[in-house]
């Protein structure tokens, strides 16, 4: 099955991309897969026969903190991505045998939807070596094998270095952060002309966190300091081998919200969040995703985002939904300034 | 001693309050038979023997007095303006602004009796020599930091649980299912879990059973208004209780389900509907268990010979199953008659 979906993630990349029934033929034939390898989906899934996409039991995402949602034996996982955990203390795992589907769809609809990204890139995430849980790191280290991480491996960095690095850095840079990260980047005294054709990958949300009220002044303030940079969103989570981008845009021109687009083979559901029943065109809704580059693990998520589908399968994030607990790989950044006792804004620096 | 000054016309109030037309649309949110069903227990709480014991207490009752109502129990105030009414208090009900209904409905019934209650949905609380409030964890704060000089009686965030023997699955099922269901699982007395204490197949037997009470009881009892926020929670609790022990009973959100879990995955936040089951080997286990909880535990039903045996879990309140969500009239709060809390007591000397 893995060969399978890998082709199918090729065909995806091509000239001449699967239709939506392929898509769905393919998320069928991979649950009714899953279901025979994996005990936990199986349990989960209490033999329900989904005859489409949406209706593949979507597993909650909380639930991989308390069980292995694998199609082979856990402890043969040579990948262990892990949440954060800060609202529990036990953190969400995603397990993988191999990063083959991940590689590869990470990879292709990255250079497919920002394509002439600069190959140097600068990275405020900490390196896939030193945080080999972060799924993140791993996405960087993937698109950007020759970059140069300034964060260790609980995330702290040091902003003075990181100014110098950008302020004299030779051409176009990709500097990667998290919304988090960038906000304690530019809480530190420094500039940089970046020159054109530099990007600036900002993910992760700021919702319930302490920054809820500055992404867009976030995203002026780096507008102002970060030269000629243009901003590029990422949704992404531990969970999901699969990523959506925002169409690379000016600082001033940046909507949070996104849209952000998805490959054909990440597909967002959104439902009303009190009954799960998919929501007409359109509605905003909780989150779901299909994702078959999730080919060992679970394809089919429930998050505690709160979205909107739009034609095409793009998505408009709105943040978490109300009373949803945060999280993120932002989150790692802020417990590493705190941990590092920088000031933060709301300590007013 | 406080006289019991207008006990008649209380209860009198209190009568006219029960025969409310439709229970549902004071309810917030409630099915009418479940409202009914809420209304009818809580009015029926307040006989004459309860309130002349509950304001037969020393001290001097606050003339003015404000009762602070919160979204969730919709009668949770009643039992409050009822005490200060008939101890001759002038009181002003607070509701929540986005739900006043039954607030006013219980002032027309009370002013009606010719006694001084009045319902606002303002936010500033007036100058009263005593407050009692239910809430947010937040508000309760707020209200103490900024009326410290009234007499307090605040009622935070609680959670509750069950913790028993279970010699008679059936039974105490029935009993259990509607301590889970009544008001729909908005209070502090809703049980978030069941402890078994005894071999782990009592536990079982008690959540088939629950299951298949549950789903029956809510055919009594349909569920009103469910905040679309518990639908996630719902899909994540019984779908690990799917993959890590048992699920019995309904599917859909709040529709009534038992799930049988391993006692680590223990959660005392309230799921509407869905009542987990946990085998222990002990009480000391079960007090280890609900630990994180201290604090924020309100009550817990057992069967147990003697219910002072779940004190050790840190709850404010022990009672039996079926019992959770109709506490006395008059029940002691921290040890004192909540009167008591908002009389003054001033020294004399002769």
């Amino acid at each position: 099955m893995t060969d399978r979906v890998l082709a199918f993630l090729r065909a995806c990349l091509g000239p001449v991309p699967p239709g939506p029934d392929d898509v769905e033929a393919e998320a069928l034939a991979l649950y009714h897969w899953q279901v025979t390898r994996s005990p936990a989906y199986a349990s989960f899934a209490a033999g329900r026969q989904p005859r489409s996409l949406d209706e593949i039991p979507a597993v909650p995402v909380a639930l991989l903190r308390d069980v292995p949602f694998t199609c082979f034996p856990p402890s043969e996982a040579r990948y262990r991505f892990e949440t954060s955990g800060t609202t529990t203390g036990r953190p969400g795992i995603h397990r993988l045998e191999t990063a083959a589907a991940y590689d590869l769809g990470s990879a292709g609809w990255f250079h497919r939807r920002v394509p002439g990204a600069p190959a140097r890139c600068l990275s405020l995430v900490p390196s896939p070596v030193s945080a080999p849980t972060s799924s993140l790191s791993h996405m960087i280290g993937l698109l950007f094998p020759h970059a140069r991480f300034l964060a260790d491996g609980s995330g702290c960095f040091d902003p003075t270095e990181a100014w110098e690095a950008l302020a004299t850095a030779r051409g176009p840079v990709f500097l990667a952060t998290t919304g988090l990260v960038l906000a304690h980047l530019l809480d530190a005294p420094g500039s940089a002309d970046l020159p054109e054709g530099s990007l600036v990958l900002v993910t992760g949300g700021f919702k319930g966190r302490s920054h809820v009220e500055d992404a867009v002044a976030l995203h002026a303030e780096a507008g102002r300091r970060l030269g000629r940079a243009a901003y590029v969103g990422e949704y992404g989570m531990t969970e999901l081998s699969s990523q959506g981008w925002t169409d690379p845009l000016p600082f001033a021109a940046v909507d949070p919200e996104g849209p952000f687009h998805l490959p054909p083979w990440l597909v967002p559901v959104a439902v009303d969040p009190g009954s799960g029943a998919p929501l007409p065109p359109g509605g905003r809704g909780q989150l779901r995703f299909v994702d078959l580059a999730n080919v060992e693990s679970v394809l089919a998520l429930e998050t505690m985002d709160e979205g909107t589908v739009l034609p095409g399968g793009s998505i408009l994030l709105h943040g978490r939904l109300p009373g949803a607990p945060a999280r993120g790989c932002s989150l790692t950044a802020e417990e590493a300034a705190a941990l590092a006792r920088r000031p933060s804004r709301e300590r007013g620096g | 001693m406080v006289p019991p000054v207008h006990a008649d016309r209380v209860l009198e109030a209190v009568r006219r309050l029960a025969a409310t037309p439709d229970p549902g649309a004071l309810s917030d949110g409630l099915s009418a038979p479940m409202a009914a069903r809420c209304l009818d227990l809580a009015c029926g709480l307040i006989t004459r023997e309860a309130l002349l014991a509950a304001l037969d207490v020393p001290g001097v009752p606050p003339r003015t007095a404000a009762v602070v109502g919160a979204r969730g129990v919709f009668t949770a105030s009643l039992e409050w303006v009822a005490l200060l009414a008939g101890a001759g208090a002038e009181v002003v009900l607070k509701a929540p602004a986005a739900a006043p209904h039954f607030g006013r409905a219980l002032a027309a019934a009370f002013t009606a009796e010719s006694l001084p209650v009045r319902c606002t949905t303002d936010r500033a609380l007036p100058d009263t020599e005593a407050i009692v409030a239910m809430g947010d964890d937040a508000s309760i704060a707020a209200i103490a930091a900024t009326h410290a000089r009234a007499r307090l009686a605040l009622h935070g965030h609680r959670t509750s649980l069950a913790l028993v023997e279970a010699p008679d699955p059936e039974t105490l099922a029935a009993a259990l299912a509607l301590d889970t269901l009544l008001y729909d699982g908005r209070g502090c007395f809703t049980p978030a879990a069941v402890l078994v204490v005894g071999p782990p197949q009592r536990a079982a037997d008690l959540a088939e059973a629950l299951g298949r009470a549950l789903t029956c009881l809510r055919a009594d009892l349909p569920l009103g208004d469910l905040d679309p926020l518990h639908g996630p929670a719902w899909r994540h609790r019984t779908g690990l209780a799917r993959v890590l022990g048992r699920l019995y009973g309904t599917d859909a959100p709040g529709a009534g389900a038992a799930g049988l879990l391993p006692a680590a995955h223990l959660d005392l936040n309230v799921v509407p509907g869905f009542l987990a089951v946990h085998s222990v080997a002990s009480v000391a286990e079960a007090a280890g268990r609900v630990r994180p909880w201290l604090g924020h535990l309100a009550a817990c039903a057992t069967d147990l010979a003697d219910p002072a045996q779940v004190l050790p879990l840190g709850v404010e309140r022990a009672c039996r199953p079926g019992r959770l969500q109709t506490p006395p009239f008059g029940r002691t709060h921290g040890g004192l008659e909540p009167l008591r809390m908002l009389c003054a007591h001033p020294s004399i000397e002769p």
